[in-house]
């Protein structure tokens, strides 16, 4: 589509449009979590936006204050002041040029996967704790000190004293994170106008408006108000070394550099993975300019930037294709600063920690938990260890005491201390190319997080759309953290048409039946799940045997056919389970429950869908992708209009939106028959690719007659194409 | 010299040495070591053989196609270990990613067209003969080979110098095959290269 790249600016300006509402938002939260000025964390946005246009190396990734610094920041505002926290911030960035420069931008692979994972478990819970009074409406009850972990203990009295006397902010706080939670289940093209954080702040403001308009007094004191200060934008907040020698400065330094490398590298990963176009980004150059967007921003009074995962992800969903929805995103979020100040002045601070608890909520919440209890029970101990080591002490030496705990919990497992360290030191990866294009990857002994570098360094060679073979035949162990990574290339070649298979796996027992469970050869059991089955369940089966088909409630994790279509480029898949599987004619059907994601954090919502994919054996199928007719897409089209239209099917045209790869192979395939078909039938999401086609009805998981019904039009489909 | 060893080591002797060790390293003729001797004689089906870019290799490989051709050997894999850090571009996205293989490309087909050129002038038998490019730690990848072809015989080029204790302490090239034994080992040593 040469002619959609000149007009991909357009997609980039209407995704940044709602991106940089949730930026302004949740930039003005986290400066004010931070205890800093709310407009350093526009600062922060506003330049890590016109940086990375210049010099980034992802291309739909968004930049700005990131959850994770939340906590940094604010214990060295505390220990040293905000002067001297600039400066820290100043090093921090030059520190993350030169891990740039000395091509440190796979450093984040390195960290065990469970203690990642509690550490992002963490941040959400310290941004719970430490804002959770403030959603309330009420003053700090513990002093400065206390440790985020011994907060818990004052949860109760906060939350009586909310019920016994309720503020006017407070209420409105609840209110703000019972739409943010809410928002999700709520598909009402009225509320999925804004996204839901913009929401929460016109409500701030709406309510400050009735009252001025009613003329009642206003309930909330003028100091629980948002307050920016647009004159600090011309008057630099210069940062100081008067604390330079001060030990907590070099922790500061520390924290901060850690931190924005973690988050930074952990979300392009993140992105990279729901990139439509699939693109690999370069780590290396996007840490540098990361560290000088962070040093500029920190010149200029503002708080680190760094890559953030959910305003990426709604840069992903709206559309963007190129680093211009950053730079608009940047505009947009100034613009707004330095127009409607007055208006942001009257949100109540509550709302905006009602933004950081649901956030915090988002990173924190129980299938968080339970993901990692599924993946085995050890990799939960080294979990909950980072997890409350990091609330006791600080994030550095919660993750450290992650990796010992992952060590220790390896070593308890190989029972092979000489190994163990031999797999460390000494390389146990073999590479080469076994025949064109095809490339052979060898790795031997223990292979965990601590050598995964060495296999990764390797497995990078191989463009993925190319035939990788990986061998663990010659495995003793293989950890959590590796199947996770190996899981992810799986995938990475999936979407790009290429080839990766994992051998030598099968002589290994896993720890639990999940995918990502860790490998042994002396494995200590097998799992094997047996369930009830419930009604709806007993009734596809019965759909199933009716047909002569097949039919498993099992979770499946594996679908290579399912992940290279075009509605999974943007969606995480996670798995598909009720399976029911038979032949119609030659062409295979198969229909099941999904669940999948889209979206990051403060802004993902998870579902469950019925689907249908048939899989044509002898017939070629053009890829298409047929959707319903939207404003936006009517917005697009104005600019670009590479889309198919059947003139003499005006229904048809102005119900779906028709388009793919081939025009006109696409017109030859949709056959007055077929077109007929689709006027008849109530609307369906339906798109093909390599000669398999999915059909979606609704969203959501199926009702037995709607199964039934979806088999039904898919087999008058199948007939009507094979006829032609 | 026939010379027998214990299998069982420990720490100790591995770093100090024992007659065995010593011989591996610093014998100067060639050298036959078998790791699981047997009355009846030891079957080699298949050899593995180095062919690292040095002049001691030549002799390497004619050595094991004079040896295949007395002890009944079907195949013969010629593997040559390249360096990557040969491959000078560092892969970073998908860019670089295309240029790092065009370039590994490179060598591979220079490496290939190089042994054929060698092998075909001293082949005089029918044997079976594969050339493979594996990248890695030089001396390492070679025995990870060698233990996953199930081959039965190694055969590599003496060290180009005495080895020391330092040498196992940070372990590179022949001692990492010595220190894993992938499988029987032929060390030859080439004349005209004195140590």
């Amino acid at each position: 589509m040469g002619n959609a790249k000149n007009k991909s600016w357009i997609y980039d300006l209407i995704a940044a449009i709602s991106v940089s509402l949730v930026a302004l938002p949740i930039s003005l939260a986290l400066a004010k979590a931070s205890g800093v000025n709310p407009i350093a964390g526009v600062i922060s946005t506003v330049v890590g936006g016109i940086v990375m246009f210049f010099l980034g190396g992802s291309h739909v990734t968004i930049t700005g204050p990131g959850n994770g610094l939340v906590l940094v920041i604010a214990a060295s505002v505390g220990s040293i002041g905000y002067a001297s926290t600039l400066t820290a911030i100043i090093v921090a960035g030059l520190l993350l040029i030169v891990f740039g420069f000395i091509k440190l931008g796979n450093l984040s692979d390195f960290f065990p996967a469970s203690s990642i994972q509690g550490l992002l478990v963490a941040i959400g819970l310290t941004l719970i704790l430490k804002q959770f009074h403030l959603m309330l409406g009420m003053d700090k009850p513990f002093s400065s000190d206390t440790s985020t972990f011994s907060i818990i203990g004052y949860v109760p009295e906060m939350v009586r004293g909310f019920i016994q006397a309720p503020s006017a902010d407070g209420i409105l706080g609840v209110i703000g994170f019972l739409i943010l939670f809410f928002y999700g289940f709520i598909k009402h093209k009225i509320v999925k106008f804004m996204p839901a954080p913009m929401w929460v702040v016109l409500i701030g403001v709406g309510f400050y408006y009735y009252y001025e308009f009613t003329g009642q007094e206003f309930p909330i004191p003028s100091e629980k108000l948002l307050f920016i200060d647009t004159s600090e934008l011309s008057k630099f907040n210069l940062p100081s070394i008067e604390n330079i020698s001060h030990s907590d400065f070099y922790v500061a330094v520390i924290s901060i550099t850690l931190i924005c490398l973690i988050e930074t590298l952990l979300s392009i990963k993140a992105v990279d993975k729901i990139d439509p176009e699939k693109r690999k980004s370069n780590f290396n150059k996007d840490l540098k300019g990361v560290g000088l967007a962070t040093m500029i921003s920190g010149l200029l009074g503002g708080l680190p930037v760094v890559t953030v995962i959910a305003r990426s992800s709604v840069n992903v969903n709206q559309g963007a294709k190129s680093r211009l929805a950053g730079l608009f995103n940047a505009v947009f979020v100034a613009l707004m600063i330095l127009f409607l100040s007055q208006y942001l002045n009257k949100v109540p601070t509550s709302l905006l920690a009602s933004i950081l608890v649901f956030t915090g909520y988002k990173l924190a919440e129980p299938a968080k938990w339970r993901m990692v209890l599924k993946v085995g029970r050890e990799q939960f101990w080294i979990f909950l260890i980072t997890v409350v080591a990091t609330l006791l002490t600080n994030l550095t030496n919660g993750i450290a005491l992650g990796i010992l705990a992952t060590v220790a919990t390896q070593l308890s497992i190989t029972k092979n201390f000489r190994q163990y360290v031999n797999s460390v030191s000494k390389p146990n990866v073999i590479f080469m190319k076994e025949d064109e294009d095809k490339y052979f990857i060898g790795v031997k002994g223990f292979s965990s997080f601590l050598n995964f570098l060495k296999l990764k360094k390797r497995l990078d060679q191989v463009p993925s759309k190319e035939h990788v073979i990986l061998d663990f035949s010659m495995t003793e162990f293989v950890d959590h953290s590796v199947m996770e990574h190996i899981y992810n290339y799986a995938n990475d070649y999936r979407a790009k048409e290429g080839d990766f298979e994992v051998i030598g796996l099968d002589v290994h027992d896993a720890y639990s039946p999940h995918p990502f469970a860790a490998r042994g050869v002396k494995g200590r059991r097998r799992v094997s799940s047996k369930v009830s089955l419930t009604k709806r369940q007993k009734d596809i089966q019965q759909f199933a045997s009716d047909k002569r088909w097949s039919f498993s409630p099992d979770s499946v994790y594996h679908m290579p056919n399912l992940a290279i279509l075009p509605f999974y480029q943007t969606r995480k898949l996670d798995h598909a389970y009720n399976v029911v599987n038979g032949f119609h004619g030659d062409v295979e059907f198969n229909s099941f429950d999904v669940e999948y994601s889209e979206g990051e954090l403060l802004v993902e919502e998870s579902y469950r869908a019925t689907m249908l994919l048939i899989q044509f054996e002898n017939r070629h199928i053009p890829d298409f992708t047929l959707d319903r007719e939207s404003i936006k897409q009517r917005v697009i089209e104005l600019a670009d209009a590479d889309h198919v239209k059947f003139k003499e099917h005006h229904d048809f045209s102005d119900r779906y939106h028709l388009e793919g790869s081939d025009n006109l192979d696409i017109k030859r395939f949709f056959t007055d028959n077929l077109i007929d078909l689709f006027e008849r039938n109530p609307y369906f999401h339906v798109e093909s690719k390599k000669d398999q086609i999915l059909i979606i009805k609704k969203e959501r998981l199926a009702s037995i007659s709607e199964i039934r019904f979806l088999n039904h039009f898919a087999e008058e489909m199948v007939e009507i194409v094979n006829k032609e | 010299m026939v010379a027998g060893a214990l299998k069982k080591e420990n720490l100790w002797t591995f770093y100090k040495g024992s007659v065995a060790r010593k011989l591996c390293r610093q014998a100067k003729c060639s050298l036959l070591i078998l790791t699981e001797p047997k009355m009846e004689g030891t079957n080699f089906d298949t050899i593995v053989v180095n062919g690292v870019d040095h002049p001691k290799t030549l002799f390497s490989i004619k050595t094991s196609f004079y040896f295949a051709k007395y002890m009944n050997v079907n195949a013969i894999d010629v593997v040559e270990e390249i360096d990557p850090s040969k491959v000078k571009t560092t892969v970073e996205d998908d860019d670089t990613c295309e240029k790092a293989k065009a370039e590994r490309d490179r060598i591979i087909n220079e490496e290939r067209a190089k042994m054929q050129d060698l092998l075909s002038k001293e082949m005089d038998f029918q044997l079976q003969v594969k050339f493979d490019c594996l990248f890695g730690k030089l001396g390492y990848t070679i025995g990870h080979y060698t233990e996953m072809k199930k081959a039965d015989l190694l055969v590599v080029n003496s060290p180009n110098r005495k080895l020391g204790l330092l040498d196992r302490v940070f372990t590179h090239d022949l001692e990492y095959l010595l220190a894993e034994m992938p499988t029987n080992m032929l060390i030859v040593h080439s004349r005209g290269f004195d140590n």
